[in-house]
């Protein structure tokens, strides 16, 4: 983990509010485990003050000019390791405004990898990624560590839920995971008329997937209603949590949620920057309805 | 060229960092040389664990943040067998942050904390926006905050800190309580309270609807405080509000405080007390200064003629 300033190699728009940026800086590429979050501050004029928090969603190989996703892609003789990250950022108000206009030739004040990671190991044979907007972000990064790292996996599922067809993105990539991908919006403009998790239910109809290890990230209330969902079906479930942050590092205490404690009314506060982002459903703290 | 005196507590440099927004030091070790700055201030330590306030618990404003943490915090057991040891055997310079929940508390505390070898001073928070009783904000009363640091004082040995907060009238008054109390230095300011609105959904942004401000946006707010507190008593201040580089530093030293804390710029640029501690070096040696003690409360105020046009 560490600070610096790195040069940003490209933007790529996505439209309707979606870029990618991607980022040169190879000892931070290098030490990145899947669910893992950069923090992001403009160094000009200091606005907006506050750093804010981005996960990696790919890692770039190979060519600065032409990089690729994977290191089986670089061509012979090339460097396997990374050389940069690639961000995916959807434009939410100021801070993500400002990201936006920034471009080949500017550079950028980033530290880490910060927080913690997904859980990945050989005992995994069904992963199931459960997406919601701009939750898409970590995995497609998750995916290539996991068929790269465990090959006793026998399938892995991306979920991909959006508001209309045109907050799908990264499809051209996503296709080319070598996984199954599938879609809802909430509109029904594209694939299922439904949400991510509409598609889980039916996908854990499938055999073998009572077992499955599913993985979520998105807005909050998709985030609860799939840890309840997950707590009550038995399934093995981890999220990565969205929350306001001031450092990053653990220092501000501005990034708590709720995890089950021995502690006056059952809870106590974790830090989402260092104890997270990732949290086992079975862990957290959820309130009554 | 940069150690610094105040009273009985020498530091390599006038560089410290502020309670709550440095964690417990460890977690900068990545970024920062512990070592290279002048001391770290903990978090404000309760005896016991302290949860702290619901989120959301930051907002930013223009040029700042407001926070509502509410001084969760993992009490005094926590810190001495997991956090302090780790600073100690760095030759981390640690200043104790203590507080309670109640009036009684903060001798409690304070009692603790002196029997711990590796903390080098206490400083008292009285002045936290964010933990109220019954409406009552106990660092705004100088009668309170000087029988609380009285109290305190009775049970350490430790140089004390008083901390001071902003949200008063007469800082004057409340500075010299304090010292009257036993505090060998104050520190100021805390946060200043403030609120932040969605208008929209007609409620406060912050889970507790007010919280305290903090960041570049206080630094004049700050240089006020300190240069009124310099002139109302004799014991060494320490500046804190906004800073986030040498230029900073010096402000306040010429203002008359002794030494800084920097808060807020820790979140948004984690090398800085280091940087700022470089940077120091590099000002004083362009301008010639041979000391920074040189500057120390050296403003010159002179009334300035006005000409009408
Ligand atoms: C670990 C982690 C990883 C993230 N990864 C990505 C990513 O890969 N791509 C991406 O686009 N975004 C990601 N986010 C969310 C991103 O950090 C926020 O969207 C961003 O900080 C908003 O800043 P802003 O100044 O544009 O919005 P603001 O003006 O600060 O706020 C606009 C709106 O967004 C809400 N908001 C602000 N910050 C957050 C936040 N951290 N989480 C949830 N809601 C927030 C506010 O309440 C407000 O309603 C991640 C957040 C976390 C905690
Ligand atoms: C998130 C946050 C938490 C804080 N927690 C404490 C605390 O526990 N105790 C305390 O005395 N001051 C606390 N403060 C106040 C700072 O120590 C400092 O006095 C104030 O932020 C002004 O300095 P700055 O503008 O450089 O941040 C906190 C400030 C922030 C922003
Ligand atoms: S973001 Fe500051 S403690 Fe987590």
């Amino acid at each position: 983990m560490h600070w610096t300033r790195a040069p940003i190699l490209r933007r790529i728009d996505l439209g309707h509010g979606y870029f990618l940026l991607d980022i040169d800086e190879p000892e931070m590429a290098r030490g990145f485990v899947a669910g893992q979050f950069v923090m992001l501050h403009r160094e000009e004029g200091d606005f907006p003050l506050l750093p804010r928090p981005f996960s990696a969603c790919d890692l770039l190989y190979g060519d600065r000019d032409a990089p690729v996703l994977s290191p089986d892609d670089v061509a012979d003789g090339a460097s396997r390791d990374p050389f940069g990250m690639r961000l995916m950022i959807h434009v939410m108000g100021k801070g993500t405004a400002s990201l936006s206009r920034m471009d080949h030739g500017d550079s950028i004040e980033i530290w880490g990898p910060l927080g913690n990671h997904f859980r990945m190991d050989d005992a995994i044979e069904h992963a199931i990624f459960i997406a919601g907007g701009i939750g898409l972000a970590p995995f497609p990064i998750l995916s290539r560590h996991l068929r790269a790292r465990h090959p006793g996996l026998q399938s892995a599922t991306l979920l991909y839920g959006a508001r209309s067809a045109r907050d799908l993105i990264y499809r051209d990539e996503l296709e080319q995971l070598g996984i199954d991908v599938r879609y809802a919006t909430d509109d029904g403009s594209e694939g299922l008329h439904g949400t991510s998790l509409d598609l889980l239910r039916d996908e854990l109809r499938k055999p073998g997937r009572d077992t499955a290890m599913l993985y979520g990230c998105g807005p909050e209330p998709m985030l609860d209603a799939l840890a309840r969902f997950a707590v009550a079906g038995g399934y093995r479930c981890e999220v990565s949590m969205e929350r306001m942050m001031g450092c990053g590092v653990g220092a501000c205490l501005a990034c708590v949620v709720p995890v089950k404690a021995d502690y006056a009314d059952g809870y106590l506060y974790e830090k989402t920057c260092i104890d997270g982002p990732v949290v086992d459903v079975d862990r957290m703290f959820l309130a009554e309805t | 060229m940069l150690e610094v005196k105040l009273g009985r507590l020498e530091l390599r440099n006038p560089v410290l960092t502020a309670s709550g927004t440095f964690g417990f030091g460890r977690e900068f070790a990545p970024f920062v040389d512990l070592q290279r700055i002048g001391g770290i201030v903990t978090k404000t330590l309760y005896l016991a664990r302290r949860r702290g306030n619901p989120p959301p618990r930051i907002v930013e404003v223009t040029g700042g943040m407001l926070n509502s943490i509410g001084l969760e915090n993992p009490g005094c057991d926590a810190f001495e067998s997991e956090m302090l040891p780790g600073l100690v055997e760095r030759g981390v310079t640690v200043v104790a942050s203590c507080a309670g929940e109640r009036r009684e508390d903060f001798p409690i505390v304070a009692e603790r904390v002196d029997g711990m070898d590796g903390v080098a001073a206490i400083e008292i928070n009285v002045s936290c926006p964010n933990v109220k009783k019954g409406g009552l904000d106990l660092g705004t009363n100088p009668e309170i905050v000087r029988s609380i640091v009285s109290e305190v004082r009775s049970v350490t040995e430790k140089p004390l800190i008083a901390k001071l907060t902003p949200n008063v009238t007469d800082i004057a008054s409340l500075a010299q309580a304090a010292v009257e109390g036993g505090a060998e230095m104050l520190s100021l300011i805390n946060t200043i309270s403030a609120m932040a609105i969605d208008w929209r959904s007609r409620t406060p942004i912050l889970g507790t609807g007010t919280g305290g401000l903090s960041g570049p946006a206080i630094k004049p707010v700050a240089l006020r405080f300190v240069w009124q507190a310099a002139r109302a008593v004799d014991v060494p201040i320490i500046g804190i509000g906004g800073i986030a580089s040498a230029e900073d530093v010096l402000e306040f030293l010429v203002a008359g405080a002794s030494a800084v804390q920097v808060g807020t710029a820790n979140f948004y640029r984690p090398t800085v007390s280091e940087t700022i501690v470089d940077e120091l070096e590099r000002l004083l040696e362009s301008e010639k200064v041979s000391s920074v003690r040189d500057l120390i409360g050296t403003l010159r105020v002179e009334p300035r003629v006005v000409t009408a046009r």
